[in-house]
This record gives C-alpha cells, sequence and structure tokens, in this order.
C-alpha cells in the first residue's frame, strides 16, 4: 500500500515541479512549488531524498520569486531531513552568489542555520557514538564551501545588503569558534541555538579540528577588525553592521573585549567626505555599542568602564551613561542580593552553590548524553568512565610526554561515549593546541589568558593529577612514611613488582577520583563532587608551596561532612577498581589479578576476628587507624576494601576534619605520630607499601594527626587567619563567598568564639567599604545557626557555638568600635536568631552602669547605641520585639537620668507610633504610675522591713505615748502608716523615674492625663510633687491644643482638685485663657466642684457680673487663696481691665451679709483687714470713693463703720471725709441703726476734736447719751461749743446738754465709768 | 513624560483668553453631560499578551493577514513590516501608527517605557497605567477624573485644560482605541514575529529597542533597520512627526534592498526636512 502510495505521490510532485520550472504564470509556479513541500513533509526522508535533486533544479529558474520560494523549501525540508540534504545544502551554496540580493541574502540566513545544524549534529555524533557519518562529513565540506563563499561575499564589492548578513555570519563563525571560558553561567544563558561551544570538540573530533576553526574565528575576528579601519570607503549600512556585529562578539567573548574597545575608540574616520554614508548614524552605533558594554558584568568590560565614561563624554552622552550605569549597579546589587538570601537560607551553602556551578557547567555539554547516562546501572557507568578517563589520559600523555605502553592496552576503547567536565574540556584542548605546534602556540596563548581564574586553577589542579608518579621533587617534598618504606618494598615477597605498576598507579587515582564526575549526573553521588572539586579548587591560593598530598587534607578540614564520606569513597575507590582494572588491563596484571584475589580472601576472614580491636583503636588513636590494625592482621589488609572503608568511616566520626589542616602545626605531629610506628614493625610496613603506592597522592590516611582540643582550636584559628589574610589579596566575588563558607565551617568546628570574633572584627573594620566583614560574620552565623537548627539533639553543639560567636563578635564590635558604628545594630537586625544572651547584652548596654567616671561620655553614646539597636530590632524582628520592648522600657525607668531620658525618647517619638506596641507601651507607663501612686503602701510594707529598727522604735514611742494597754497590732497600724509615710514615702526622684514615661506619653495622647487626675487624690504628696513639676512642662507642651485637657476639666475625677486649680493656674499663667476654658470651668464651678478656688485663675479674665457672684465663697476661703483671687482680681487681663476696681472690691467686700451667704463675719473683717495691708492698691482715694458710695447705701454695710474707722486709722488726713461722711449719717440717723452707732461713736471719739461739728449735729437725746458714754468729751466738746461762733448756732438744748446751762456740768459728770464701759463694747463690735 | 512636561508648561505660559470666549467656555463646561455609567467599577487590565491577541482579531485592518495576504496575491510587492515605538504607546507611535495604518501599510506600534504615562492634574501627578490596559478604560476613567479635577474655578487653567485635556489627551486616546486595544511594551512582545523597520521618536527609545534587539537570541540572521526621528511629545508635533514617518517608510518601501540606499534616503530626508534622523541596523 505504501509503495504505491509514495509513487504517485512522488509522480505527482515531479510533476509539479516540472510546472514551477516551466510554467508561464508565476502565481501557478509558486502554488505548484507550495505543493512540492507539503508532498515532500509527508514522504519518507529517503523517498523525499529521491526528489530533491529535481527540486535543486529550480536554481536555475529565472524568476526571483521561485528561487527564493526555493530557498524556503530548503529551509523547511532540508533541515528535517539533514542526512539526505547535500543535493540541497550544494544550492544554497550556490544562491548564496545570487545576484538577486532578497534570493542572496535568504539563502544566506538559512545558509547559516544550516551551518550551525550540522556543525551541531557533528558534535553531538561525536559525542554520543565517537564517529562522525559519513554524510556528516559530506555536508559539512559543503559548509566550509559556503563558508568561504559567504566570507568571500563579505570582502567583494556588491550589495551592501548582502554584505551585511555575511558579516552577521562571520560573527556567527566566531562565536562559534572562540572559547567562551569567561563565565560557565553566561553560556548555558545564550540560548538554544549557540549551544554549540568549542570546548566540545574537544577529544580529538575526526573531522573538525579545534585549533585550526579557532585561529580562524581569530582570523575571521581580524578581518571584522581590518573593515573597521577601512570604514573610510565604507557605506554608512556596512559600518554600522561591522560595528554592531563587533559589539556583539565583544559581549559574547570577553576575550575580544579589549581588542573591539580599542579599535572602536580609536575609530574616527573622517565620514563627512565619504559619499553615501551617514556620519550621524555611524557615530551612534558606536555610542550604542558602549552602551551596550556599560550593561555587560564582566571583569574586562567593568575594568574599562571609565574609558567608556570618557568616551561618552566626548560624545556628550555622559547623562545616558550614568542612567545606564545606575540601572546596571541596581541590577547587580539586586542579584547579589538574590543570591545571598538564597544561599544564607539553605543548608549546606556551599554543596548547593558548587550544585550549580556544576550543572551549569555540565549543561554545556552535550544534553542528549545525560539521558544515556541515566539509563545506566551505576557500577558499570564507574567502570566505563575509568576507561573513558584512561583514554583520555592516555591522549594527554601522548602529547605531553609522548606514549605510555601500558596505558596504550586500554586504547581500543578510544571512541567510547564521553562526558567531560569542562575542565577536562580544557584540558584536552590545551592538549591539541599544543599539539598543533606553533600554529597553536598562540591561540594557547589567548585562551589561557582569558580564562577565568577559577578554570584555570582547575586545570592545573586536574594536570597536577596526571604527572608522572616518580618526580623526584614530589616525591621528597612529601616524605612521607609511604616514602620511607617503598625502598623496603622491593625486598617483600608479597608486593606485586614495583616497576610494573608504576607507570599504571597515577593513573588509578586520577581516573577514580575522575570516574565521580560522570556520576554528578545521579543525584545520589552528588555530594561526592564538592569535595573533590574543592580541594583543587582551594589549593592554589591557599598552598601555594605544599604539594599533592597535602592538599587534600585542607579542603577536607574546611569541608565538613560530605568531605568525609568523600575521603571513604575516594580510599575505597582505588582499591575497587584496582580489583577491576587488571581484569580489563588483561595479561600484563595476571599476578595482580590473583594477588588481589588472595588478599580479599584474606582480608574477609581477617575481619571478622579484627573488629573489636580494630575499632577501639581507631577510637583512640584515629589517626594511625590503618597501621595498627595492619600489625595485628599480618597480610594484606588495606587492599581489602571493607575494611579500609570502615576504618576510614571510623576516623570520620571521631577525628576533627581540622586535624588534617596543612599549617604549620602539621609538621610537629607528623613524624611524631606515625614514624615511629614504621621503625617498630618494618615487616608489617612492607606489607602495606603496594597498596599505599598505588595512591600515593592519595596518601592522607598516614597524615591524621590526632591533635587536642586546644590545638585544635589553635589550628583552626590559624586557619582562619590564613583565609583572611589570602582574602586581601585576591577579589573576586566567587572567592569571597567560597572563603565565607569555609571560615563558616572552620568556626562551626572549633568553638572559637572571642578568638575568632577578634579576628573578624579587624576584617570588619578594615574591610568596611565593602561590607565583606559583614557578609562574612552573617555567613558564618547562618551556616551555623542552619546546623544547630539540622540538629535534633535540643543541647546542640552548634546552637551553643552559634551563641558563643554572636556574642564575641557583638562584644568585639562593643569594644573596638566607635559608639556610632551601625555594625553592631546591623549584625543583630541581620543574624539569623538572636538567643536569650543576646538579648541580655543588649539589655546590658542600654542599662548597665560603669561607676568610673571617665567612661561616662562614652557610656551614654552606648546607650544611644544600644537603644538605637534595640529600636531597629523591633523594627525587624516580630520575634525579639517582646524582649527588645521590655529593654526599652525597663530604660525608660532607669534610674539615671540621662538613660532614661534617651530611652523615653526612644519609646514616645518611636515606639509608640507603632501601632503594635502602643498599647504595651502604655499599659507599662500606666502600671509604673500606678507603682508609684501606689508605692505608699507598698513601701510601706518593704519600708517596713528595711527599716525596721526605726518604725519599730517610733511605733514603740507612739504606743507608749498615746495608747498604753490596748491592742499591740491593730492600733499602731494607722500609727505605722503614719510613719510609714513620712519615712518610707518614696523620694522624688523616685517618683520622677517612675513616672516620666508616662507624662512623656501623654504628650502624644493627651487623654491619658485623667488617669493622673484619677490618681491624683491618692496619691502620695512626694508623687503629687513630681506630677506638679511634670505638668507645667506638658501642658505646655499640648499647647492650645488641650481639649482633652478641657474633657477633663469639665468633669475632674474626685480628690484632683488642687492638680486641677494648678492646672488652670498653668494655663492661664501666660495666656488668657480662652472663652472655652472658661465656660468649662465655671460650668464645672456651677455643676459639680462647688469649690470656688479653681476659679481662682481665671478670675482675671472674668467680667465684674461675673466676679460678684462668687465673691462671698471666694471670701470664704482661706485667707491665702482669696489674697490670690483678690490679685487675679485686681490684675484683670489685658483687655478688659481689672474686673473688679479696688473700690468695687472694698464695696463688694462690704455688701456681703454674713448670715445669709455663709462666711462668717470674721472672714469679712479679714478680707478687709487684707485690703487694708495692700496700701499701694487701696490708696487714700479709694477708700475715700469706695465710703464716698457706701455711706449712700441704704441699708449701710455692716462693716461700715469699722472700715471707716480702719480708714481714718490708716489715713489720718482723711479725717475731713469722713466728717463728711459722719455728718451725712448723722443726717441718715445713725443712732437708729443699732449695730452701727456704737461704731460711729467709736469713731467720733476717736476723731476728736474733728467730730465736735459733726457731734454738736446730733439730736438733743443722741448727744446726751454720748455724753453720758463719754464723759471726757465733755470739757472739750464744751470749751469747743462754748466758742463764741458756734455758740451762736448751737440750739439751746445742745446747749443745756454740754451744760453750758447752770448745773448740767455736774450730772454729766457723774457717771466717768459708764462711758469708758460703753466705749469698750463699741471697739469690740 | 515630555508630554507632560510640555503640558505643564503650556499650563503655565498660556495667556488667559479673551473673556467672552472664557464665559462660553465656562458655560460649555458646566453643562457637560454627567455620564453616571462611568462611574462603574473599572475593568481590570488585560495581560499584554492577551491584548495583542485581542487586537489583532478585533482591529481591522489586521495586521498579520494583511501581511499574508500580500505573500499570496500573484504579484506580491515586496512588504515590509513596521513598528512605531515611542514612550508610552500613546501619542507619537499611536499617530504614526494610524497613519501609516490609514496608508495600507502593514503597521504596528509598542512602547518602551516602564509604564503607561499620561498627564495628570499636575507634573507630579501623572495618570499611570500598566502596558496592556486597554485605552477605553482610560478613556473612562479619564473621563471620569477630568470635572473633578479641574473645578470650574481659575479661569485660566480651565481653558488651558479645556484645550489640551479635552481636546487634546481625551481625543487622542479615543483616537487609540480606534487603532487597536490597548498599549502595548516593546520588550515584552517580542512574539510578535519580524519588522522590517522600526521607527522610534526619542533617542531614549531608540537606545531602549537597540539594547532589547541585541538582548534576543538573533538566530534567524535577518536584518531590521531601527531609526530615530526625534519628536516632541505633544500632539501637533506628533501629528508633524506620523507624517515624516509615513514618508519615510514609503520611500523605503520602494527599496527593495534598502542597506544600499539607505544612507541617501536618510541624508535627503534630513536636508528636505531640515530634521534630524539617526538609523542603525540590528539582526534578528
Amino acid at each position: 500500500m505504501a509503495a504505491p502510495a509514495a509513487a504517485t505521490a512522488r509522480a505527482q510532485a515531479l510533476s509539479l515541479l516540472a510546472a514551477a520550472n516551466n510554467h508561464g504564470d508565476l502565481a501557478v509556479k509558486l502554488s505548484s512549488l507550495r505543493q512540492v513541500k507539503e508532498i515532500l513533509l509527508s514522504l519518507e526522508p529517503s523517498l523525499s531524498a529521491e526528489i530533491f535533486p529535481y527540486l535543486a533544479e529550480l536554481h536555475l529558474s529565472r524568476e526571483i520569486l521561485v528561487r527564493k520560494s526555493l530557498i524556503e523549501i530548503i529551509e523547511e525540508v532540508g533541515l528535517r531531513m539533514l542526512d539526505h540534504s547535500y543535493v540541497l545544502v550544494s544550492v544554497l551554496l550556490v544562491l548564496s552568489r545570487d545576484e538577486d540580493p532578497t534570493v542572496a541574502k535568504k539563502s544566506i540566513s538559512v545558509g547559516t542555520t544550516f551551518f550551525c545544524t550540522i556543525l551541531e549534529e557533528m558534535a553531538m555524533q561525536f559525542h554520543h557514538r565517537g564517529k562522525v557519518d559519513r554524510w556528516c562529513g559530506e555536508l559539512w565540506t559543503w559548509m566550509v564551501k559556503f563558508k568561504d563563499t559567504v566570507f568571500a561575499t563579505a570582502l567583494e564589492p556588491g550589495c551592501v545588503g548582502v554584505k551585511v548578513l555575511a558579516l552577521k555570519f562571520m560573527e556567527t563563525f566566531i562565536l562559534l569558534f572562540t572559547p567562551d571560558a569567561s563565565d560557565p553561567e553566561k553560556a548555558s544563558s545564550e540560548g538554544s541555538r549557540h549551544m554549540f561551544n568549542i570546548s566540545w570538540l574537544a577529544g580529538g573530533h575526526p573531522i573538525l579540528n579545534p585549533a585550526t576553526l579557532m585561529s580562524e574565528a581569530n582570523r575571521t575576528f581580524g578581518i571584522l577588525v581590518d573593515f573597521i579601519q577601512s570604514a573610510n570607503r565604507l557605506p554608512g549600512a556596512l559600518t554600522i553592521s561591522v560595528i554592531s556585529c563587533l559589539a556583539v562578539v565583544a559581549r559574547k567573548r570577553p576575550v575580544h573585549y579589549n581588542t573591539v574597545l580599542s579599535v572602536l575608540l580609536e575609530f574616527h574616520p573622517n565620514l563627512e567626505t565619504v559619499k553615501g554614508c551617514h556620519a550621524a548614524s555611524v557615530q551612534y552605533s558606536i555610542r550604542t555599542a558602549f552602551l551596550g558594554f556599560l550593561r555587560c558584568t564582566f571583569s574586562p568590560i567593568i575594568e574599562s568602564r571609565d574609558k567608556l565614561l570618557r568616551a561618552f563624554r566626548a560624545m556628550n552622552a555622559a547623562d545616558v551613561a550614568d542612567q545606564v550605569l545606575r540601572q546596571v549597579d541596581k541590577l547587580v546589587r539586586n542579584n547579589e542580593r538574590a543570591a545571598r538570601e538564597n544561599w544564607s537560607g539553605k543548608n549546606n551553602q556551599v554543596i548547593s552553590h558548587q550544585n550549580s556551578w556544576d550543572l551549569s557547567k555540565k549543561r554545556i555539554m552535550p544534553q542528549g548524553e545525560d539521558d544515556t547516562i541515566n539509563g545506566e546501572v551505576a557500577p558499570k557507568r564507574v567502570r566505563h568512565n575509568t576507561n573513558m578517563h584512561l583514554t583520555q589520559q592516555v591522549q594527554t600523555n601522548e602529547s605531553l610526554q609522548g606514549p605510555v605502553s601500558i596505558n596504550g592496552i586500554s586504547s581500543g576503547n578510544h571512541l567510547s561515549d564521553s562526558e567531560l567536565t569542562p575542565v577536562e574540556q580544557m584540558v584536552s584542548m590545551i592538549g591539541a593546541l599544543l599539539a598543533e605546534g606553533d600554529r597553536g602556540a598562540a591561540s594557547l596563548e589567548i585562551l589561557i589568558s582569558k580564562l577565568h581564574p577559577d578554570m584555570l586553577a582547575d586545570i592545573v589542579i586536574t594536570s597536577m593529577k596526571h604527572l608522572p608518579s616518580t618526580p623526584p621533587t614530589l616525591a621528597s617534598s612529601v616524605a612521607t612514611p609511604a616514602d620511607i618504606v617503598v625502598s623496603s618494598s622491593t625486598n617483600t615477597v608479597h608486593s606485586p613488582t614495583p616497576p610494573a605498576q608504576l607507570p599504571f598507579d597515577p593513573i588509578l587515582p586520577a581516573g577514580s577520583s575522575f570516574s565521580e564526575v560522570p556520576s554528578l549526573s545521579s543525584s545520589v553521588a552528588d555530594p561526592r563532587r564538592d569535595p573533590r572539586r574543592d580541594p583543587r579548587r582551594m589549593d592554589p591560593r591557599r598552598l601555594n608551596s605544599s604539594v599533592g598530598p597535602t592538599s587534600l587534607p585542607v579542603g577536607e578540614g574546611k569541608e565538613s561532612v560530605p568531605v568525609q564520606k568523600d575521603i571513604s569513597t575516594l580510599l575505597s575507590k582505588p582499591v575497587s577498581v584496582s580489583a577491576v582494572t587488571p581484569g580489563a588491563t588483561g595479561s600484563v596484571h595476571s599476578t595482580a589479578v590473583e594477588l588481589s584475589q588472595n588478599k580479599m580472601m584474606g582480608s574477609s576472614g581477617i575481619r571478622i576476628i579484627d573488629p573489636p580491636e580494630c575499632r577501639e583503636d581507631l577510637l583512640t588513636v584515629p589517626n594511625e587507624c590503618s597501621y595498627p590494625s595492619k600489625e595485628i592482621s599480618s597480610l594484606d589488609v588495606p587492599l581489602s576494601p571493607c575494611r579500609d572503608d570502615e576504618g576510614i568511616r571510623e576516623t570520620k566520626y571521631s577525628v576533627p576534619d581540622l586535624d588534617m589542616l596543612s599549617v604549620p602545626d602539621f609538621d610537629q605531629h607528623s613524624p611524631s605520630a606515625s614514624v615511629p610506628d614504621f621503625d617498630q614493625d618494618p615487616p608489617a610496613a612492607s606489607d602495606i607499601t603496594a597498596p599505599e603506592e598505588s595512591y600515593r597522592e592519595l596518601d592522607p590516611v598516614p597524615s591524621y594527626v590526632e591533635l587536642t582540643t586546644e590545638q585544635s582550636k589553635t589550628v583552626g584559628k590559624l586557619a582562619i587567619e590564613r583565609i583572611i589574610e589570602s582574602n586581601r589579596h585576591v577579589f573576586g566575588f566567587d572567592c569571597n563567598k567560597i572563603r565565607m563558607a569555609l571560615i563558616a565551617r572552620l568556626i562551626a568546628r572549633i568553638d572559637a568564639g572571642s578568638d575568632v570574633a577578634t579576628i573578624l572584627r579587624e576584617l570588619i573594620s578594615v574591610d568596611h567599604r565593602e561590607f565583606k566583614g559583614h557578609d562574612l560574620v552573617l555567613h558564618v552565623l547562618y551556616h551555623l545557626h542552619s546546623m544547630a537548627i539540622l540538629d535534633t539533639d535540643e543541647s546542640s553543639f552548634y546552637a551553643t557555638v552559634y551563641e558563643n560567636f554572636l556574642i564575641s563578635v557583638a562584644r568585639s564590635f562593643l569594644d573596638a568600635l566607635p559608639a556610632s558604628d551601625k555594625s553592631f545594630s546591623r549584625l543583630f537586625g541581620e543574624a539569623p536568631h538572636l538567643p536569650d544572651s543576646a538579648i541580655n547584652l543588649l539589655d546590658e548596654l542600654c542599662s548597665t552602669r560603669h561607676d568610673p567616671v571617665g567612661k561616662e561620655v562614652c557610656d551614654s553614646e552606648r546607650v544611644t547605641q544600644g537603644l538605637g539597636a534595640v529600636w531597629s530590632l523591633i523594627l525587624v524582628r516580630p520575634n525579639e520585639r517582646k524582649a527588645c520592648l521590655a529593654i526599652a522600657l525597663k530604660c525608660s525607668v532607669h534610674s539615671e537620668e540621662e538613660v532614661r531620658a534617651k530611652a523615653i525618647r526612644l519609646v514616645t517619638n518611636k515606639l509608640y507610633h507603632l501601632t503594635y506596641i502602643a498599647e504595651h507601651v502604655e499599659q507599662f507607663a500606666t502600671d509604673m504610675l500606678l507603682t508609684a501612686v501606689n508605692s505608699e503602701t507598698n513601701l510601706s510594707q518593704t519600708a517596713s522591713t528595711a527599716e525596721g529598727i526605726k518604725m519599730e522604735a517610733k511605733s514603740q514611742i507612739t504606743l507608749t505615748t498615746e495608747s498604753l494597754g490596748s491592742g499591740n497590732s491593730d492600733i499602731p497600724s494607722q500609727q505605722d502608716l503614719q510613719t510609714s509615710r513620712e519615712v518610707s514615702v518614696i523620694s522624688i526622684s523616685e517618683a520622677q523615674r517612675l513616672i516620666s514615661l508616662f507624662f512623656a506619653l501623654c504628650k502624644k495622647k493627651p487623654s491619658l492625663l485623667r488617669l493622673v487626675f484619677e490618681v491624683y487624690g491618692r496619691a502620695p504628696k512626694m508623687v503629687n510633687q513630681a506630677f506638679h513639676r511634670h505638668i507645667p512642662i506638658l501642658i505646655r507642651e499640648l499647647g492650645s491644643s488641650y481639649t482633652e485637657l478641657l474633657q477633663i476639666i469639665s468633669d475632674p475625677p474626685k480628690g484632683s482638685e488642687n492638680l486641677l486649680t494648678y492646672v488652670l493656674q498653668i494655663l492661664t499663667q501666660e495666656l488668657a485663657p480662652s472663652l472655652d476654658l472658661i465656660a468649662t470651668v465655671k460650668h464645672l464651678y456651677e455643676t459639680k466642684l462647688k469649690d470656688v478656688s479653681i476659679l481662682i485663675p481665671l478670675l482675671s479674665s472674668l467680667t465684674k457680673d461675673e466676679v460678684l457672684p462668687i465673691f462671698p465663697p471666694l471670701l470664704n476661703l482661706p485667707p491665702e487663696k482669696f489674697q490670690l483671687a483678690l490679685a487675679h482680681i485686681l490684675q484683670g487681663s489685658a483687655h478688659t481691665g481689672p474686673a473688679l476696681t479696688p473700690a468695687e472690691v472694698l464695696i463688694a467686700i462690704h455688701d456681703i451679709v454674713p448670715e445669709k451667704d455663709g462666711p462668717p463675719l470674721k472672714k469679712i473683717t479679714d478680707a478687709c483687714s487684707a485690703c487694708f495691708e495692700q496700701r499701694t492698691v487701696f490708696t487714700q482715694q479709694v477708700l475715700a470713693k469706695a465710703l464716698g458710695q457706701m455711706v449712700d447705701r441704704t441699708p449701710l454695710p455692716l462693716l461700715f463703720m469699722r472700715t471707716v474707722i480702719q480708714a481714718i486709722d490708716a489715713f489720718p488726713t482723711l479725717v475731713d471725709f469722713v466728717m463728711e461722711i459722719l455728718s451725712k449719717l448723722v443726717r441718715k440717723q445713725i443712732w437708729r441703726l443699732p449695730k452701727l452707732w456704737p461704731g460711729f461713736l467709736k469713731c467720733v471719739s476717736q476723731t476728736k476734736p474733728h467730730s465736735f461739728p459733726v457731734l454738736l449735729e446730733l439730736p438733743v437725746p443722741q448727744l446726751e447719751s454720748i455724753m453720758k458714754k463719754f464723759p471726757d468729751l465733755r470739757p472739750s466738746l464744751t470749751a469747743y461749743a462754748n466758742q463764741p461762733t458756734i455758740r451762736s448756732s448751737l440750739p439751746n438744748s445742745a446747749l443745756s446738754v454740754l451744760g453750758l446751762d447752770n448745773g448740767q456740768d455736774s450730772r454729766s459728770q457723774m457717771h466717768p465709768s459708764d462711758a469708758t464701759s460703753s466705749i469698750h463694747g463699741a471697739a469690740l463690735t | 513624560m515630555e508630554f507632560l512636561e510640555y503640558s505643564s508648561t503650556m499650563l503655565s505660559s498660556c495667556p488667559a483668553a479673551p473673556r467672552p470666549l472664557l464665559l462660553l467656555l465656562l458655560k460649555l463646561f458646566g453643562s457637560l453631560p454627567f455620564n453616571p455609567k462611568v462611574l462603574e467599577p473599572a475593568p481590570v487590565p488585560v495581560p499584554s499578551s492577551l491584548v495583542m491577541l485581542i487586537s489583532s482579531l478585533n482591529v481591522k485592518p489586521n495586521n498579520f493577514l494583511a501581511g499574508k495576504k500580500s505573500q499570496i496575491s500573484s504579484t506580491p510587492p515586496m512588504r515590509f513590516r513596521y513598528a512605531m515605538v515611542c514612550s508610552s504607546n500613546q501619542n507619537r507611535s499611536m499617530e504614526a501608527h494610524a497613519l501609516l495604518k490609514r496608508q495600507g501599510l502593514d503597521v504596528a506600534s509598542y512602547g518602551t517605557g516602564s509604564h503607561v504615562k499620561l498627564p495628570g492634574p499636575s507634573l507630579r501627578e501623572p495618570n499611570v497605567y500598566d502596558f496592556g490596559t486597554p485605552y477605553k478604560q482610560m478613556f473612562d476613567e479619564l473621563r471620569r477624573k477630568d470635572p473633578e479635577l479641574y473645578p470650574l474655578n481659575p479661569l485660566m487653567h480651565l481653558t488651558v485644560f479645556i484645550r489640551y485635556k479635552r481636546n487634546g489627551i481625551l481625543q487622542m486616546i479615543k483616537r487609540n482605541l480606534s487603532v487597536k486595544l490597548a498599549p502595548q511594551r516593546w520588550q515584552d512582545n517580542a512574539g510578535d514575529g519580524v519588522f522590517d523597520v522600526v521607527m522610534t521618536f526619542e533617542e531614549k527609545v531608540f537606545d531602549s529597542v537597540l539594547e532589547d534587539l541585541n538582548n534576543r537570541e538573533q538566530s534567524l540572521t535577518k536584518t531590521i533597520l531601527v531609526m530615530n526621528l526625534e519628536v516632541k511629545d505633544n500632539h501637533e508635533e506628533a501629528a508633524i512627526g506620523g507624517r515624516l514617518a509615513l514618508e519615510l517608510c514609503q520611500e523605503i518601501e520602494g527599496n527593495e534592498t534598502w542597506e544600499d540606499t539607505i544612507d541617501d534616503i536618510v541624508a535627503g530626508f534630513e536636508k528636505q526636512h531640515r530634521r534630524k534622523l539617526v538609523y542603525s541596523i540590528s539582526f534578528y
């Protein structure tokens, strides 16, 4: 069925093709071509291929569009059936030189696609199967021709559009064949299309010669550069294309960057003269290229930033460049931050980091490889890979040192699958380049100069493993026991013959260690790769002079668990491999095979017996683990895989890895520990030589050194120092990360605490600029923390280490760095976890007192620092918020005022704004306030114990004096309280301490004040005093916005009257009280609080009408308060003047009727007296005015006469005025007022002789009674009346009373005593 | 943003209109119909890719179909695909887009900014939208905001805003929503296919486009011509810029291999219009 169908399809296709070729109508041609394409795609490749030649003929068509669609078909069909497409490819070659530019362009772009695809295919085939199909080779020859054609197109004159594409092809070519060693991570991100990497060709590709290709790429690059230099003759479009191509090359292959940069910088063609070249655009394209460079973060590009910026300035585009730079920097920072976060969050950072590193490297490798590998069984893979590496090794050996006979055996497997690490790829590539001789030398030079340092280090280490086993330098410098016994080993019967073994030996370990690289693809083996990689990565930097063997331990020391595992695998591997490889290598090692079998048997037998002792040995003397067991089990033990494995595992658990650090101490320990053993038992030792010899490079076993904890600490410290030291000289992102990781692990190992902290502190302060130190500390902390978390034991070792480290670092910051330094709070802010001790430290920092006077200044700064840290912790660490808040609050009631002030500022200004804290703060402040208030009762108890003796004494006294015989416990209690109030009342400073915070809060939230009012009544006197100190400040702070206060005022709690008055006083002190306030207070007075004293402060603002009603109660106040009120009343406000004039005051006082209003007469008289005391206010005129007004009143004020008398006493000059008053009174028939009459009399008698005229005005009866009362008046009065002028005016009756008639005088002299007594009475009223 | 700046400078420098005119405007403004419908909650912004899809389906004549048609037709002229790019894909690029589209060219338009920004009540508070927010939604929102933002009070402001806000921005958006659904971001729409010519209207945009093209995987080996014509971000200039862009594109459209002639075209254009033009060549 299929065959006929295919046949018809074929026939149909052919007819369609004929139509496409010959039909007159272009549309028909094109449509038939489309149909052909459909058919071709539907057919089997082999059948389609039969049609290809006919299809290819179409390239001769005269129709441009036909040729163009032909290319499209080729693209679509050819790429699908690559193996049959060589006919089509040849068409491409022809059409790329087509006269029509569109066709030529199309074919070049399709050709480029083919070029890449075929190249990739060849590389893949080689990797998969070790050889390349013939068709591929053929296609490649076409491709090479295509390349030559296109290159030629670029150089020859022709259509610019085509040439532009040719240039692009050159760019692609350069990219393809220039190794990209800059950054392994970049390589993978370039996209699927350019996945091909020249390093794939490592290992001797049969067709593709990397060295040639590379040098050709270099040449092509040279062509592009030449283009630029001859730009004067080129059209603008071409120049721009070249520039953009070069820019792409420079960005993607940093190797060429510097060349491109210098070329572009020197590019100053005289473009104006060139016809048909748009100069501005060319210039702009250079600017675009530079901008692109700025966005790159390769190190050479970053280094040249200054140059670029200068160039931009020259172009007047500095601002654009700056903008781009800012963007890039931001991006880089973000990336770094993200990386750090990723990093620190994980458990074993280094592993994961290197995983990604490796994975990214792996991605460079052919993709298909993984699948096949994963399908395989692990053991097989190991062996298989070993073989592979053997061949690998052969090649290098061949190129480097010539053939090695033994290895040649396995070269039969030459073209097996291989999966190479990038390092190995590079090594083999370098090998290939060397093989090229002089031709490759130049390329090699470039390659090496551009390699990433890490990569280079890897290469060096890798090739070190490939060194021949017998170089004298290596052996002598190692000088391990193994070497010592080598000489004796030749004598022993059992040992394999060294000559046969030796050439093979170095390969084994190399192979076995390499064998883990392929196994990376399976996740099981993951941990193994890191350690293997790591030692090599670390070594060159840290141990420049040290040799191979020591390099391994160093790495192990710094890596933690995974490394240990690796030691075991490393050690066991060679053994197992040696058991296998002999088989593979065949006859040459037949003896060795037998031997090893024997050994296996023996060892299994021995193993049953040994373990207990062996283990004991291992546990106690781990560094000698292998030797003692050898002494016991007579033979060959080391060869037993199980034995060795076990042994090493034991060491792993018991020996801190630090022991193996290659630091100076090492030398002191190793000889003493291991050499004597050999001396004691040479024969036993000699047995080991074979195995020992066989993996000489890996002989860490004898170098195990038991160190005491002390020593290991020292060693660790030294190691850290060295790492840090080396850190100073080498810069680079990667290196730093690894260093951090190493240090973190070291610290985790040794609980180094303060020593390390000192070192780090130095680092941090030295390296502050880059914050590397801080990063380092954080890294360490995160590592320790993650270890602690992983540790399920509750009493985790790491947790303690973590705590110690954190605290000691923090302390060292405090000790060494200035208080203004932010490191401390940053440390606490970013540490993964804050243990209690950290909080304690903070607490201590904030509130501890140092007595020495000299430290005070520093101290207060420290407190600021501590509080600052507390604040930031509260903000960023919700977990520690409570504890930190507690610290802050504790400080806010600190006994030292400075500390307290700072803390209060923090709490009120910062913390109180945080909603989640405000409540706590408020609660605390309230509690403190209440503590102060309640201190009376509390303290009475505490004080009773504290001052017990004194108290007792006192109470004893009171008891004895007052309540003798009554119950001892009941009555004294009151008494006690009384005493305690005096004795133990908290001091004012103590009260201040407790309430400051609360008042500070009141500023933020005035409604809190209510509480103050509430507790005021029951607070002890001292506390109230403290209140009084705070209130003025507070009120002033509150300013005009005392609405809250008004509310409180309108409804004051009981007992707060004094405070209220005080507050009002303050409120009115400087400013006139607002109407609100007045209204509120008045209302309060009218409704709740009848105490008029609250009105006193406001009096000055009240009007006369307002003051008068409250005058009586004011009068009723204690004298001092009344005085105050009086002052206020008289003072008045600036606007309205005094509420009452002094005269009015006097009148008001007199208007008070004692019975009605309440104030007793005494008060009123006192008030009057008070007025009279203020002579400056109540002057003569005032009195006169007041009296003048009062005298007209009916009824007369009760105290009128008294005041008159006082007035005349005070101001004798008033006498005439008084007389007028008196005569007025006479006219008012004063004698009818019994209460005033005596006063009148008294006044008259006091003011004689001035009062005589008044007396004489009195009616006769009254005059007579006066005469009776004051007999001593009579003579003088009579004398006065007797004057002729007076006498004439007097009525007779009066004269008769005066005795100016006869017989009157004697009668009036009869009652002198009566008169005196009545005077007394009058004076009393 | 330049548009914004321009508007605000106009705002401050515009002289007060004659009194009668002002009164008339006031009257008009006061009696504007108020549509209660616009108070409804705003629709959710549509993702950019979806917008693209929808716009390619709804807007006539369809970009992609138009491109295909040209290939299918029996005597196909060389058809280029054009992209007009400015900062916000509102004013300059859309003006050119509308114009080129009307002339039957295969054209799309984009913005390179991080957001779409439109002038707001002041320079400091522009109206910011995400790319992909439909023009219709912006239109509705701005129309709703308008009376709130610009009360009747200061007469001078009123005139300015009536001129620039009502007759300018809203009209612009109205025009835009007849062209396509929503503004698109150049960097996010690499999937839109291959363009032959990209016109940008601002140096910054030019740089962004080139950088973005450089960052893409260049595997098609196909050239793209990027040109920058400086056009100020206001309506008048945009109209001029659109016409110039059209002229330029038409000239290039006639050239099968523009690479050979581009220098002359550019030089000629510069000479004729006395405007600076810069071009560059990048690759797909």
